[in-house]
């Protein structure tokens, strides 16, 4: 099952949308502006990729942002990236362990 | 907010901390050694970047965390504070602790708003040019200080400071000769602007001991005359030779021959892409708003040549800085065709 399929059966996850790494729009779950989504998680993602070379801390895995109703994480892949919008923000931590299994240890996130 | 700071420099695995201004400038850091003023206001430059993105996608937002390969980054929104925003950004690697790093970060945040709010940063502000050599100091100890704080430094210490390296791109050298070790004389602004390259793009493979590196190679390649970019060649295999894997040693030059490909910032042509003369439409993203965020801004102002040149040496360092994608390089090919 593709990332964007697994995550967007979550009910955590109100809407998810895949893109390019350069920001272009592939496919959404529930999304209706995913070319916007697309494009704004697409410059985000570079400049964190840029902020973290500068600080030498290895390729770019997850961003998320929080607020006081809903969360937002940024998966980066090889050659995409997955937005999800996530309500309540405090499950990210739960989607993320969906998408990268890997990271189950307390002290990796 | 130095000793605010400080507190969450103790939590294991942290190894900077900053607080930034909504403009993207540095206001405070305190750090490791190797995280010296210039790339902490390099990187205050980039989070505030991050920062903007954000908010067109959630103006609310609190706090953001980034996970890479091998560490952190965490930022916290301070919020409104004497007329100006403020952010809280953490660097730390994979040791880190979450839960005591939560606990620190909420703490600080607390006390940086009250202080914020009390009217500490425009003084800090105030005092970062005078102190700004001081505040990259490679000191005895582990820790560097930050804005306002040579206070507390002897003088003769400050004496001995490392230049502030910091410029634009975050990096400068010098161009007067120095028997000072962290001085490196360069023959011409081309030769500065190699070494500047360089360093930025040995900083992917090896991190913020990239400029420390370039400086030493430099001292090998070029022991007894200032350095020239026809000693460029001699360099770039000098500093690939320290990069372990071959992929990223392959990387690294390749990456240092396309940038100094680009021309130079003052080329006509950068100008007339900022100012829409040449109405370009890049393939590569950032460019693209880039472009689109320049050209409201040059036609809001009138063409003034400062800010034109501004932008031009910006977009200039977006291609340089991303030379190594297929996207950048079809721009670089139909603009300068």
């Amino acid at each position: 099952m593709s990332d964007l399929k697994l995550i967007g059966s979550r009910p955590e996850v109100k809407s998810a949308v895949l893109s390019d790494l350069a920001g272009a729009f592939l496919d959404a779950v529930r999304e209706p502006d995913g070319e916007n989504v697309a494009a704004v998680t697409g410059f985000l993602t570079s400049t964190m990729v840029q902020a973290g070379e500068q600080l030498g801390l290895g390729a770019l895995r997850t961003v998320s942002f929080a607020g006081q109703a809903r969360a937002c994480l940024v998966a980066v892949r090889s050659d995409s990236v997955v937005t999800a919008f996530i309500e309540p923000p405090t499950s990210v931590a739960t989607v993320e362990r969906v998408l990268d299994p890997s990271d189950s240890s307390p002290r990796g996130r | 907010m130095e000793t605010i700071l400080q507190a969450v420099l103790d939590v294991t695995g942290v190894g900077a901390t900053l607080v930034f201004d909504g403009g993207g400038r540095l206001v405070c850091h305190r750090g490791h050694a190797i995280y010296d003023r210039a790339l902490c206001e390099q990187i205050s430059g980039t989070l505030g970047k991050a920062v903007d993105t954000i908010q067109l996608q959630q103006e609310d937002w609190e706090s953001v965390s980034a996970r890479y390969n091998d560490g952190k980054l965490l930022l916290r929104n301070l919020g409104a504070a004497g007329g100006g925003t403020y952010v809280l950004a953490v660097v730390a690697d994979a040791t880190l602790n979450p839960s005591f790093a939560t606990v620190a970060i909420r703490v600080a945040a607390n006390k940086l708003k009250k202080a914020l709010g009390s009217g500490a940063a425009p003084s800090v502000l105030a005092a970062a040019p005078a102190h700004a050599a001081a505040s990259s100091t490679l000191l005895a100890g582990s820790s560097v200080q930050a804005v306002g704080s040579s206070s507390l430094l002897p003088s003769s210490r400050l004496a001995d400071s490392r230049p502030a390296l910091a410029s634009s791109s975050g990096l400068s050298w010098s161009q007067t000769s120095s028997v000072g070790l962290s001085r490196i004389a360069v023959a011409d602004p081309a030769s500065s602007t190699y070494l500047s390259r360089t360093a930025k793009e040995l900083a992917r493979h090896v991190g913020p001991m990239a400029k420390v590196y370039v400086e030493e190679a430099v001292r090998r390649v070029s022991p007894d005359a200032p350095f020239s970019i026809s000693l460029g060649g001699k360099l770039l295999e000098d500093l690939a030779g320290q990069i372990e894997d071959s992929g990223d040693r392959m990387r690294f030059r390749q990456a240092v021959q396309l940038a100094m490909q680009i021309p130079a910032a003052d080329h006509p042509r950068w100008a007339e892409l900022v100012t829409g003369k040449v109405p370009f439409k890049p393939s590569f993203l950032a460019a693209r708003m880039f472009l689109a965020s320049a050209r409201m801004e040059v036609g809001k102002r009138g063409a003034n040549p400062e800010l034109i040149k501004k932008y031009a040496a910006g977009l200039r360092d977006m291609f340089a800085e991303n030379a190594d994608s297929s996207n950048v390089r079809q721009d670089l090919a139909k603009v300068f065709k």
